[in-house]
């Protein structure tokens, strides 16, 4: 009957397999090959990279960055969901500068990464806020950013500084979107604000398939993290692998850029490999609930 | 009870503000080579860690602007980013309107996966597609070059693109398009002559937005762009210069200044398409 | 010729039936009124007409051409929409011309069908202006201009003019009516306005849950609904349906209505009622102006307690009180009565309708 429908997917999918199924294909090759940028030539091998990567040579690296990277995903993604919400609420409904407010706290959505990288620096904020706590206060204390929990701390809240805003943006539109009768009925049967939000705007929040859209891709973005932790690995000078700020993504950039591992590229397609098959498996679950906003 | 709500919504709202606005205002100042650190002490020092750190700046200066315009890489730099954002942008818009347009006007099996599938691409991990863009740019001589650029950034603009205009799509009334059925028109004559000039607003903002995007991606950067195709991201990071080699010392200064320069006109064009916001930031889940 | 038949034709949206086993014919050149209540499957009727859904059952024929599968382009049929669905970008001008644009129609043909048509709707002063300058009305006429201009085999027409004020929906009924007549084109009008289909229509179909009711002029819907709930639905006020039971005693038959009402069956409707037995719940309907105020003696009548006065201008309407339910007479304005006065009703005995109480079918 009518094509029409398909024949317009055609450019956008032949893109998307280009930049993505391309690569993928080519990555799992790499993956089962030996390959080395001085021989440019694909030997394929089986194997190997995997056992290497899981259990063999490179698996303390491996591990080591699942842990670092699972620790920012699940830290952020926790952070922005609740400063989000909180964001969120305040901004609702009608008030004075309401309208400055927003313009104020939507600007970390127009922030790069990289920007912020440098923002959350030692050398930008941190020094003056440890000369102030250790002068100003008369404390005499300061914090140590090179403590595993101080640096952790410090990259989860930047990337929390530059996504709450969209946790709150949506926040936001879910609050807009409750039909204003739900709030008059409370309110006539005399229900508290505790009780308004607990019956009326905390349920519509938590259940929003919009929401939980938008925690799946935030989820899928934390775990690709590269930026704030790769500046934090020259702020700690943290430039051997294994650190404890290799993301997968920071590790894979120190293989691929650090001529000390001879350009393993067949190690790091199958890093990223895994990684990706870690998070696709993660997606697709979630997805198959929350990419229901796409349908209708 | 009511005044009391709001006395802590402001205290929340002014301290989330002070939370936003605070990195970004340290950055700004001390790209003058203002550095306030020692006023904080009362000693002329300040610290980081443990460590003394310097005895800070009062003066401002726009040399480290001046710097930046006068040995001429940040109007480069901001060139490279414009085109690559531009060129990417407008393949992202002329592969992806169709598609945006069968996805919010007909009903047809495979719809919800492929929307899956789309989405999926950005759980590729960035490496999956950079070693073998890597090896390939390589070979074809596309490495560091504008047309490699907008390529690999698809990956990133083409999902915007869809999504984004399949909201847009969807926001015109069923009734106009039927009214253009029932007129006698085909399916093209309906697209061309009656959606896309009504998307043309969205169209606007989907640029804006994929162009923010480009503009603030860094991984790709880093890895595919040399001395030629060098982008404002990259620029940030390793200041005006060549691009850097391994570690150096950073000049914080020049950092800040770039960085101040990078966020202009990303925070102009978010504040520009406010209204859109919350569609571009969730790929059109959400109005 | 252009006769619209629908046989069996049944439509589900998911698990919700819109329409079911629908059989529906349209008469060449007539004005039919599709009426019912909200949500009743009229809109998917004239949908599925136009070819903006397809049946899941059933045929759907022009003529002899059976065009369940034929797309809507190549129907030949315009929809006129509730919200005019104008496309926004454009003047009303190119509005109008759309339909003759895209069949390529020489540019000289479609400045005079444009030309044309919008003298005949008075809004040649309107064509450079774009819909959002427009008011409701003058949206509504563009709208009709666009669904007029290629001279189409029939017009459907959603709620046209439910969007417009009391004033404007009286004065464009007419308009429409006469335009439809001039044009001599079939037209399927959609409406739950009773007072519309009625003022309007050659015919109407009353659909309700996707079930054709009845299809009849309006004089007939009026005075012979098919069943209680078309006679509850039209009519301003609606008619009454009083409860009641069948009873004989020797020859005699009569209706128990309430303590105070038992009424003698008219001899036209006597013959309807010999299979039922005696004790059979009936409903009776009569029209609000078909029962007088009068005195004792008169053979149909029923005695009450006036229990409202409303006055709409015109007429006035008085509740009764019989029993427990309401019963409503319309008589002149300015009738002067007193809340909790007792008094008889006279029923016009050759209006009076009876139902059965379950099915609802008239007898
Ligand atoms: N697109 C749709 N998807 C699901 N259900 C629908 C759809 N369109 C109509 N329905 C359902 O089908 C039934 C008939 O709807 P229809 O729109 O035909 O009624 P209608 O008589 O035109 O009502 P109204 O006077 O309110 O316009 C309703 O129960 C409605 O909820
Ligand atoms: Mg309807």
């Amino acid at each position: 009957m009518n094509r029409l429908q398909y024949l317009l997917l055609i450019p956008a999918v032949t893109v998307a397999l280009v930049v993505g199924a391309y690569p993928i294909l080519f990555s799992i090759i790499l993956s089962l090959s030996e390959f080395s940028i001085t021989t440019p030539e694909i030997q394929v091998v089986g194997v190997q990279n995997y056992i290497s990567v899981l259990f063999g040579e490179l698996a303390p690296v491996f591990w080591n960055s699942a842990g670092v990277t699972l620790l920012i995903v699940v830290g952020a993604v926790a952070v922005e969901l609740v400063v989000g919400i909180i964001l969120g609420l305040a901004l609702f409904g009608n008030f004075r500068a309401r309208s400055l407010f927003y313009s104020i706290l939507v600007v970390p959505l127009a922030v790069a990464p990289i920007v912020l990288g440098i923002l959350s620096s030692p050398n930008v904020i941190w020094d003056d806020i440890n000369t102030l706590l250790f002068y100003g206060t008369g404390l005499g204390i300061s914090i140590d950013l090179f403590q595993p929990a101080a640096f952790y701390s410090v990259i989860i809240l930047a990337d929390a500084w530059l996504w709450a805003p969209l946790i709150m943006l949506v926040t936001l539109a879910i609050l807009q979107g409750i039909p204003k009768e739900h709030f008059e009925a409370a309110e006539i049967h005399g229900a508290s604000s505790w009780m308004t939000f607990r019956s009326v705007i905390f349920p519509s929040i938590i259940k929003s398939p919009v929401l939980g859209f938008v925690l799946t891709l935030r989820v899928i973005d934390a775990f690709k993290s590269f930026e704030i932790p790769f500046a934090w690995t020259f702020w700690l000078g943290q430039n051997d692998l294994g650190s404890p700020v290799d993301t997968f993504s920071v590790l894979m950039w120190k293989l691929l850029t650090s001529s000390v591992y001879d350009f393993p590229l067949a190690a790091i397609a199958t890093i990223a490999l895994i990684s990706t098959a870690i998070i696709l498996v993660f997606a697709v679950f979630a997805l198959r609930y929350t990419a229901r906003v796409y349908s209708d | 009870m009511a005044k009391r709500k709001n006395r802590l919504r402001y205290l929340v709202l002014i301290f989330a503000s002070w939370w936003v606005i605070y990195p970004i205002a340290t950055s700004v100042q001390e790209s003058f080579e203002i550095d306030l650190g020692p006023l904080y002490s009362g000693r002329g020092v300040s610290f980081v860690g443990q460590f003394f750190q310097g005895t800070g700046g009062l003066m401002p200066t726009a040399i480290n602007y001046l710097q930046a315009f006068r040995i001429e890489a940040w109007p480069r730099l901001v060139f490279n980013s414009s085109i690559i954002a531009l060129s990417s942008v407008s393949i992202a818009l002329i592969v992806g309107i169709p598609a945006a347009y069968s996805f919010a006007m007909y009903k047809y099996r495979g719809k919800t996966i492929l929307t899956i599938g789309l989405l999926a691409l950005r759980t590729i991990s960035p490496f999956a597609v950079l070693v073998p863009f890597f090896i390939v740019y390589g070979q074809l001589g596309l490495f560091d070059t504008f047309q490699g650029m907008a390529i690999i950034y698809l990956v990133l603009n083409l999902p915007i693109v869809i999504l984004m205009m399949r909201g847009f799509f969807k926001d015109i009334p069923k009734e106009i398009y039927e009214a253009a059925f029932l007129s006698g028109a085909s399916d093209m004559t309906i697209m061309r002559r009656i959606a896309l000039p009504l998307v043309i607003p969205g169209m606007v903002a989907v640029v804006l937005f994929a162009f923010v995007a480009t503009w603030n991606e860094y991984l790709y950067a880093l890895i595919l762009t040399g001395a030629r195709s060098k982008t404002v991201s990259r620029g940030v990071w390793s200041g005006f210069g060549e691009s850097i080699q391994g570690f150096k010392i950073l000049d914080f200064d020049e950092l800040n200044t770039a960085g101040t320069l990078a966020l202009i006109p990303a925070i102009v064009i978010v504040l520009l398409v406010r209204k859109y916001l919350v569609r571009g930031v969730t790929l059109g889940a959400a109005k | 010729m252009v006769q619209v038949r629908l046989t069996g034709v049944s439509k589900k949206y998911g698990d919700v039936p819109a329409v079911e086993k629908l059989d529906l014919l349209v008469r060449d050149r007539e004005f039919l009124t599709i009426l019912g209540p909200s949500g009743g499957g009229k809109s998917t009727t004239l949908r599925l007409i136009a070819g903006l859904e397809t049946p899941d059952e059933g045929d759907i024929h022009i003529d002899d051409l059976r065009i369940n599968e034929l797309p809507p382009r190549d129907r030949n049929m315009t929809m006129v929409f509730q919200n005019y669905a104008l496309f926004p970008h454009m003047t009303a001008e190119a509005n109008i011309a759309f339909p003759l644009v895209v069949k390529h129609t020489p540019k000289e043909e479609v400045e005079k069908r444009v030309k044309e048509v919008s003298s005949l709707l008075k809004i040649s002063h309107l064509l450079k202006r774009k819909p959002k300058e427009m008011s409701g009305g003058e949206q509504q006429r563009v709208a009709l201009g666009r669904a007029i201009v290629k001279k189409p085999n029939v017009f459907l027409m959603d709620e046209p003019l439910s969007n417009l004020d009391a004033a404007l929906r009286t004065e464009m009924r007419m308009e429409l009516k006469r335009l439809q007549k001039q044009l001599q084109t079939t037209l399927i009008y959609v409406t739950h306005d009773q007072t519309e289909a009625l003022s309007m229509a050659d015919r109407i179909a009353v659909i309700k849950d996707g079930k054709l009711l009845q299809i009849g002029s309006p004089e007939e819907i009026y005075n012979q609904p098919a069943d209680a709930w078309i006679a509850s639905f039209i009519g301003n006020p609606p008619m009454n349906l009083i409860s009641c039971t069948l009873a004989r005693n020797n020859d005699r038959t009569t209706l128990h209505a309430a303590e105070d009402c038992v009424l003698e069956i008219p001899k036209s409707l006597i013959s309807k009622l010999t299979d039922l037995e005696i004790g059979a719940k009936l409903k009776l309907g009569v029209r609000p102006e078909d029962i007088e105020i009068g005195s004792k003696g008169a053979t149909l009548f029923c005695e009450a307690e006036i229990y409202l006065l409303e006055s709409t201008g015109d007429s006035t309407v008085i509740d009764f009180k019989m029993g427990d339910s309401i019963v409503k007479l319309k008589t002149k304005a300015g009738y002067k009565a007193k809340i909790g006065e007792r008094a008889q009703l006279v029923f016009t005995g050759s209006k009076m309708l009876l139902f059965d109480a379950e099915t609802g079918r008239a007898l």
